[in-house]
């Protein structure tokens, strides 16, 4: 047990306690003065000698606390004479107010409330972090405040575009370490602010060398923070998520060049990536990973008149599942032209089974990039046009199952790498081809389905 | 300005909670009429183009639809799936106290002998999943199948467990799971309803037709039996001497006098009255062509095992291909009499049970085999099993044959399989112990099914839910988890 460090911990329980009571006894001053019938004279000493007695209390505690480290030395340099400040002030009045001299407090009660509001904010930024009221506030305050937005932890969407250093570490060395350990200071003999010269390390060698425990870089982080060498030795240390993430970057290798998804990250890491930087890596489907504009509800009205009921494939997402209602007084080429013209990018489910389809319609058909299922099932559909589908870089499902295509069409979907299920059921392409289709692509099925003839 | 406070105070006091319930209800029985039609001509649907209510958010889901293939009365999942060589050593010994103290069996009284294996188990596949020789042609599909093996649930007797399965209550009253799910997501069937029931077997479920019923929830969405024997839907042909001609205005004089009568109460139920009647006349047409499998190919026939004319498993297993194919959101199949207690010979696991696998073995099996074939698995989650699981006990029943070898009711272990739309082929996901008493790993729960099978469609079983009588209440009630390793 380390009993005064025990004894800094009842700090912040203690400490509003003396903020209310000396804020009453200046309430009560200045009822006294301009409202003496009030008669609350008597009341104002023992109120201030009781603010004084626990704000002595809550100093002393906070003297302890201050001890242990880990705090912005800065803000805490004032918070902690601040606090001194208002345990002697507060003492002056109630000696001066026992002693019947009124004189002092017509300044020392504006002052003392001045210096409540002002330790007190400190003592929020100590504990919630700097910027911590403005962060969320209006804009002017921010200007106001000079609050730095670079500051603010930068948040992302795409693990594959995420830089493990440039995105993730390197703005935790930038505010942490770099106002020393740059070109001009080389505190250390030691400069951050390169790949190059961090790799290169200080006056007593490398900095990363293997992994994060023999790693001098990580070693200081990590030291208890009353230690001479705890770095950073002031200003705001290392909150716990940004150690975890500087020694993930060091075990996975120290590497400058590699995305979030090249790197193997543990569960834990996921954890702090999505909650400090928004970061979500759990794997994502291509319609998940690809943004497009939403459509205009006209334009469902649209295709509902071509021919098409159209659905999107969710209420949040701006992808439509289609499919020809094989409604004979329409044209289905005319529609298509329209599907195209108007929903391309959004297109990404399409079933145009048992329709005329010709060959030049999948023309249309080719143009929406995004498509993911493709339904042409029963339709005439040739070699030709499997040719003109394979522009398709994100079909996944194709149906061709009842269509006139022959093993010629093999050549063609062999080039199609995104699919993943193929229904050739009734067509003229046979096992062996099949077959060879699933040993180029092994994460292709091809479904052959029974035979018709038994 | 106290005559103003005052002619507040009036009009206040003046709007009772009946019409506060009566411009609600309003709104949602014009939504439920646009969402059972999928009909999308004004803009106000096309802001909710999926039929939900707003608010509702759906993920991208993988299946489109569902068939169901419940095996009323419960099969033995000790003599198809979960294999336990232990329960064989322990064949014909005294149960120990231990798995019975504090436990309500529905039939077992005393101290029953364990009972092994009745059928031979073999690996197949490259999965290696455990399949009886009572399935042979299962056997060879089970690389497309995720088979649940530590399922349980909270009910022990055949109607309250059904009810629990497909309500999320043992009692009556609740939305069914169809009834849920096509009013979560419409239909895409325009001259079909959105939700079919087929039953075989010869007896409708214990529950009796509170499974497909839609409770609380407009009743455009409970489940439409057809039959696979005789006319599909009872009544569906116009009487001698009524022509199209003369239905067609008869519905519209009748839909006529609803919506004036609508207009002046305002009850939701009347419109779905209104949209039953113009079903209906759809279905007088389209019903008799999609019901006709006389239409198939003989190779279709033959890969099923059909019969035309027959309420057979067999039958409704294409019936539910050819529904399907027709966009019907939920295809709920019933066969009946799998309740092998070892009470007769129809109810006896070496008797009744051997014949309901022969029945249901080839079919599924095709069923599976052709919606593949047709591009349809993908999009289609069937899911296949009963309402609870069979204890690993003989059960004991005084003054029946001794030739009978039969099990009870157990809750705390079962198996059903599910394959298709959204979720992982060839995977064994569960484990019970070493006699097959109860789960020990990954256990799902009735709940947790309801709450997966949701999921797969793209639903939040949370988030589905309809006011009644106060509260919000959902298929899963306050529970359930979706059982995410499964889901591909």
């Amino acid at each position: 047990m380390d009993f005064w460090a025990w004894l800094g911990r009842f700090h912040p329980a203690l400490v509003h306690f003396p903020i209310g009571i000396i804020v009453v006894g200046i309430i009560l001053y200045y009822i006294n003065r301009y409202r003496p019938e009030w008669k609350v004279a008597q009341a104002i000493s023992p109120v201030f000698f009781i603010g004084f007695i626990s704000a002595l209390l809550a100093a002393l505690c906070g003297w302890m606390l201050a001890e242990e480290g880990g705090y912005d030395t800065n803000t805490l340099f004032w918070h902690r004479w601040l606090g001194v400040g208002i345990v002697l002030l507060s003492f002056g009045l109630w000696w001066w107010h026992s002693k019947d001299n009124l004189k002092p407090a017509k300044y020392g009660a504006p002052l003392l409330v001045a210096g409540i509001l002002v330790t007190g904010h400190l003592g929020g930024n100590l504990t919630h972090g700097e910027g911590f009221l403005v962060e969320k506030g209006p804009e002017f305050l921010k200007k106001l405040t000079a609050y730095d937005e670079k500051t603010a932890i930068p948040t992302f969407d795409d693990p594959d575009s995420c830089n493990v250093y440039h995105d993730l570490i390197y703005p935790v060395l930038e505010s942490k370490c770099i106002s020393c350990h740059n070109s001009k200071l080389r505190k250390g003999g030691l400069d951050m602010s390169n790949t190059e010269s961090l790799m290169k390390g200080g006056r007593n060698g490398e900095v990363i060398e293997g992994e994060s425990v023999s790693s001098e870089i990580f070693k200081r982080v990590v030291l208890d923070p009353s230690s001479r060498k705890y770095m950073p030795p002031k200003g705001t240390p290392m909150s716990y998520r940004e150690i975890k993430l500087l020694e993930w970057w060091i075990d996975a290798g120290a590497h400058f060049d590699k995305s979030v998804s090249q790197t193997e990250t543990p569960k834990d890491i996921a954890g702090i990536l999505l909650s400090r930087h928004k970061l979500d890596i759990t794997p994502k489907s291509f319609l998940e990973k690809t943004k497009v504009p939403a459509l205009e509800d006209q334009v469902f009205v649209e295709l509902e008149k071509q021919g098409f009921a159209v659905q999107p494939l969710a209420m949040t997402s701006p992808f439509i599942d289609v499919r020809w209602k094989r409604v004979d007084s329409l044209s289905l080429s005319n529609a298509l032209e329209s599907l195209q013209s108007m929903a391309s990018e959004q297109v990404a489910w399409l079933d145009l089974g048992e329709s005329p389809l010709s060959d030049a319609d999948l023309a249309n058909v080719a143009k929406c990039k995004n498509l993911v299922r493709l339904k042409l099932q029963k339709t005439p559909v040739s070699d030709d046009g499997v040719k003109i589908l394979s522009q398709l870089k994100h079909l996944e499902s194709l149906n061709l199952y009842g269509t006139k295509i022959t093993n010629s069409a093999a050549e063609h979907l062999s080039k199609m790498s995104s699919l993943r299920n193929l229904y050739v059921w009734q067509t003229g392409l046979d096992q062996e081809n099949a077959e060879n289709l699933e040993t180029s692509n092994p994460d292709l099925e091809v479904v052959l389905g029974v035979s018709v003839g038994d | 300005m106290k005559i103003v406070k005052d002619f507040r105070n009036r009009y206040v006091k003046s709007q009772t909670r009946r019409h506060f319930l009566r411009q609600c209800s309003t709104g949602l029985g014009a939504m439920a009429l646009g969402s059972i039609f999928a009909c999308r001509n004004d803009k106000e649907h096309l802001l909710h183009p999926t039929g939900t209510v707003e608010g509702i958010s759906h993920y991208p889901g993988k299946a489109k639809r569902v068939i169901y293939l419940h095996m009323a009365g419960s099969p033995s999942q000790l003599e198809l799936f979960d294999y336990k060589p232990t329960l064989n050593d322990l064949h014909g010994k005294p149960c120990p106290d231990s798995l019975l103290e504090g436990r309500n069996f529905a039939f077992i009284s005393g101290t029953p002998e364990m009972l092994g294996h009745q059928g031979q188990f073999k690996q197949y596949g490259e999965s290696g999943a455990w399949v009886s020789h009572y399935l042979p042609h299962f056997s060879s599909v089970v690389d497309d199948v995720c088979f649940l093996k530590a399922m349980h649930t909270d009910e022990f007797n055949h109607a309250p467990a059904q009810l629990f399965l497909y309500s999320g209550s043992p009692r009556l009253g609740r939305p069914s799971m169809g009834s849920w799910i096509t009013y979560g997501l419409g239909s895409e069937a325009q001259d079909l309803p959105g939700f079919v029931v087929l039953v075989s077997g010869g007896l409708t479920p214990s529950a009796g037709k509170s499974v497909w019923g839609s409770g609380f929830l407009p009743s455009v969405y409970q489940g439409v039996q057809c039959r696979s024997e005789g006319d599909p839907v009872l009544f569906i042909n116009n009487p001698d001497g009524i022509s199209r001609d003369i239905r067609r205005k008869t519905i519209d004089a009748i839909n006529h006098l609803n919506k004036k009568e609508y207009e002046e109460v305002g009850d939701p139920e009347i419109l779905t009255r209104i949209a039953q009647y113009e079903m209906a006349f759809k279905m007088q047409m389209s019903v008799p062509e999609v019901m006709d499998i006389n239409r198939e190919p003989q190779y279709i026939h033959n890969l099923y095992g059909t019969e035309p004319g027959k309420a057979s498993f067999a039958n409704n297993c294409l019936l539910a291909r050819r529904l399907a194919e027709q966009g019907v959101r939920f295809i709920q199949l019933f066969h009946w009499g799998w309740d092998s207690h070892g009470a007769s010979k129809d109810e006896a696991l070496n008797g009744g049970f051997v014949d309901r696998c022969q029945e249901v073995d080839k079919a599924m099996t095709a069923l599976l085999t052709d919606l593949k074939q047709r591009g349809m698995l993908d999009e289609t989650l069937v899911v296949w099993g009963g309402e609870f699981g069979r204890t690993p006990m003989r059960e004991n029943r005084l003054g029946v044959d001794p030739e009978l070898i039969g099990r009870d009711h157990h809750t705390d272990a079962f198996t059903i399989w599910m394959a298709g739309g959204g979720v992982k082929e060839g995977m064994t996901f569960g484990e019970t112990d070493e006699i097959g008493y109860a789960g020990v790993k990954d256990k799902v729960h009735v709940h947790d099914l309801q709450a997966t099978i949701l999921h797969t469609l793209g639903l939040d079983h949370e988030k589905l839910t309809y006011q009644f009588q106060g509260r919000d209440f959902r298929l899963t009630d306050v529970h359930g988890k979706v059982v995410k390793p499964i889901i591909a």
